[in-house]
């Protein structure tokens, strides 16, 4: 039985459906907040902060491929920081994880279960989530490699289909009217924060056949997850207009409802993509939960991370539960990200510091 | 004994574990218990009459807002027809497949309280296909409308809003011969306007996103009532600041879909040639280009219109249309004759303020600098378009004429 059995596409695999999840939905508002007409060209900025930190974390982790993170980061800047931090990681994808499921349950309630209460749709899928992440990694990789066509092809679909809508001047000047440095810089933040998922591949790389593709693996995950944004920015913000598309909740959504194929051969897109949705949420949410309860693990040094899953589900819920109304939920979830964005940039930026600099001494010695 | 508990309690608790599952949808409601909204019509409540203010959602007196009479056709389920052959089989035939429902309100919203407040089934506006306002309403404001359509998750982009001459109610009564549905037979009039290109595709969401641009003002189409059962597609109504400032006529939609190039052609011109008399030419193809160029500090358009036309009516026998140099001749007497109906529209456009060409649409994506230096609100663009220059290079070709040669 080969021991490390997880192929570089399927690493791939993982990054790419960990991050396309909840952020799809709402963020072609964001971008043209930031960019109005150079909304695509703002979020295609974002993969250079968000490729930072991927790098360092892929360096480090590629230095030492039998471990997971969380047990050389104890070599090389000391058990106290290193636990601490890795605590902060597990806080980091337990709270993300809660206030994403508050995001899809919003999304759930105002758009298609207006009766259910929102509790019930955050907590059936909390569920199915704990129940899956009591599996290992190699399991796990299979079930992101299993979903993510079904992810994709849908999307890529209704983005082909929604193209002929588009109205190009919508989307001129690529630079944008009113586009300020400030305005840049923010946008090209949100749109780095989208892509932290990338930090599962610290997972992955102990199991990897060739662990030194990591690199390569993740580079591609991120050139196709940004092509995928980009798509779908230029889809929105192409259809609408820049101002229009400030005015909508959920843009893509509402992309999704707006087409049709076929003269009404097929007019409710809006079905297919929530149920495409709803499979990457559920992805990213496996992703986090695990990834949560995995650095738990390592922290408390437990044998395996079964019982930390159902042991973090209550507090999960409960942080989905925190925000009052949806303006607190998206605060939030911007705040939320934006720190994962600082904790996933530094921290493997400091890890590879250190890395190096013993690398080097040790060769002088 | 014992072990026969042990080894049956697990399987008990996998089976009540399973019990969820027999529960069903949470959200389930059946179609027949579901009121579907196929139509609504806004009209403003005349001055003078003051009806009755329901106290669904307020207090009487305590807000101040002119009242809105909202008729909905709501589908009666069981009664509206599936398919052609479902017809007049069912013996009485007086049986209306929708239900006809008149309330007063202060907002859309207050009068769709108002309108659950005296039916038994939860409304639906899922169906909602067809939204007619009167020419009053539009006129008056459509902020009420844009943002209770807009925020309701069950109303899609892709309804269409007419505005009616004369009071919009009665289209949700017309009896229409073809569909027995009056507002399936409106939506089916609009979009096969659409498919012939009688009309371009003015969806509900395409007008909101041409009034949020600040380039571009919105329309919509302007329809009247013949004989208390036909529709008349009567032109497009155009807003400016929000209101409906104004309508054209019919032709004039044709010159429109000229000027955005919307293809497939649709209209037929007719006009009286000095040489060969009264003419009647169709249209069959469109293609447009504009360019922008600033010229004295303004922004000139121009619109490079290439149409494809054919001979459909030509009256006068005595003289024939039979050569090439004939048609030329046509096309040339034809060109300043299209002219006019194009400079009719822009003409009117400009005076009232409403760019529903999307020209500043163009200024904004090509003239950058432009935009930015001068337009700082959608209101600076609406004075702007008035004072532009807008040229027409027009391209006509008459391809064919027909079967009869002469």
């Amino acid at each position: 039985m080969n021991n490390r059995p997880i192929t570089t596409m399927q690493a791939v695999a993982v990054i790419v459906s960990t991050i396309i999840g909840i952020g799809i939905l709402t963020f072609p508002r964001f971008m043209a907040e930031a960019g109005d007409s150079g909304a695509p060209m703002v979020t295609a900025s974002g993969i250079f902060i968000a490729f930072i930190g991927f790098w360092f974390t892929a360096s480090v982790c590629r230095k030492f491929p039998n471990e997971t993170l969380f047990i050389f980061s104890r070599r090389l800047v000391g058990a106290g920081l290193a636990d601490f931090l890795t605590g902060l990681i597990v806080v980091f994808f337990a709270f993300s994880s809660g206030i994403t499921m508050r995001q899809f349950g919003e999304v759930c309630v105002s758009v298609i279960f207006k009766k259910t209460p929102i509790e019930a749709v955050i907590l059936l899928m909390l569920l199915l989530g704990c129940l899956s992440i009591r599996r290992n990694i190699v399991k796990f990789t299979y079930i992101h490699a299993f979903y993510l066509p079904l992810i994709l092809l849908p999307v890529l679909i209704i983005i082909l289909v929604s193209l002929k809508e588009i109205d190009v001047l919508n989307l001129l000047p690529v630079t944008g009217n009113q586009l300020t440095p400030r305005k840049f810089t923010t946008g090209m933040l949100t749109s780095a924060s989208l892509y932290q998922g990338t930090f599962i591949l610290t997972l992955l790389v102990p199991f990897m056949k060739k662990p030194q593709k990591v690199m390569k693996a993740g580079a591609s995950a991120l050139l196709l997850i940004v092509s995928i944004y980009v798509l779908i920015v230029i889809v929105s913000v192409g259809m609408f207009g820049a101002q229009e598309t400030l005015l909508l909740f959920y843009p893509t959504l509402e992309t999704a409802r707006s087409i049709s194929l076929g003269a009404g051969l097929l007019e409710r897109f809006d079905a297919i993509f929530i149920i495409v949705w709803v499979i990457s949420i559920f992805t990213t949410i496996f992703s986090n939960f695990y990834m949560a309860a995995y650095a738990f693990k390592e922290l408390a040094r437990f044998q395996d991370h079964r019982l930390v899953a159902s042991f973090l589900l209550p507090f999960i819920f409960g942080s989905s539960l925190l925000p009052d109304n949806v303006f607190q939920t998206y605060d939030i979830a911007s705040a939320t990200a934006m720190f994962g964005l600082i904790l996933l940039t530094f921290y493997p930026f400091l890890l590879w510091l250190t890395a190096t600099i013993r690398e080097k001494r040790g060769r002088s010695a | 004994m014992n072990t026969h508990i042990c080894r049956s309690l697990p399987l008990f608790l996998v089976l009540l574990m399973l019990t969820p599952l027999l529960t069903g949808c949470w959200d389930q409601l059946e179609i027949e218990d579901r009121a579907l909204v196929l139509g609504l019509s806004i009209d403003k409540v005349a001055e003078g009459t003051h009806p009755e203010d329901d106290q669904v959602t307020h207090l009487k007196d305590t807000i101040k807002l002119p009242m809105i009479r909202v008729t909905a056709q709501i589908a009666v389920p069981g009664r509206v027809p599936l398919g052609p052959s479902s017809g007049e089989s069912g013996g009485t035939g007086s049986q209306n497949p929708v239900w006809v429902v008149q309330v007063y309100g202060l907002t859309l919203d207050d009068a769709m309280n108002n309108l659950q407040q005296q039916i038994s089934d939860p409304r639906y506006l899922i169906h909602l296909r067809v939204i007619i306002i009167s020419e009053a309403f539009a006129r008056s404001s459509l902020e009420d409308l844009n943002d209770y359509l807009r925020r309701n998750s069950e109303v899609r982009r892709q309804t269409w809003m007419l505005v009616s001459q004369g009071e919009a109610y009665k289209f949700m009564d017309v009896n229409p011969p073809l569909q027995r549905v009056p507002t399936l037979y409106i939506l089916s009039m609009m979009e096969k306007a659409v498919e012939s290109g009688k009309f371009p595709a003015d969806y509900l969401g395409a007008y909101w996103s041409s009034e949020s641009k600040w380039g571009q003002n919105g329309y919509l189409p302007y329809i009247e009532m013949r004989d208390n059962k036909n529709i008349f597609i009567k032109g497009l109504a155009y807003f400016s600041n929000g209101v409906m400032v104004g309508s054209t006529i019919p032709i004039e939609i044709g010159a429109f879909m000229a000027i955005k190039g919307i293809d497939v052609g649709g209209y037929s011109v007719l006009f009286e040639s000095k040489a060969f008399g009264p003419i009647m030419i169709k249209v069959v193809k469109r293609f447009t280009k504009g360019s922008v160029h600033i010229v004295d500090g303004k922004p000139q358009i121009t619109y490079k219109i290439s149409l494809d036309a054919m001979l459909d009516e030509h009256l006068k026998e005595s003289v024939s249309i039979n050569t090439d140099a004939k048609l030329k001749v046509i096309e040339a007497e034809l060109k300043e004759g299209l002219s006019k109906i194009l400079n009719s529209l822009i003409d009117q456009t400009q005076k009232k303020h409403s760019d529903i060409l999307g020209t500043g649409e163009k200024v904004r994506a090509f003239k950058p600098g432009f935009w930015k230096a001068n337009i700082h609100s959608k209101n600076d663009w609406e004075l702007l378009y008035s004072k532009i220059n807008i040229n027409f290079k027009l391209d006509l070709n008459i391809r064919r004429i027909g079967l009869k040669i002469e």
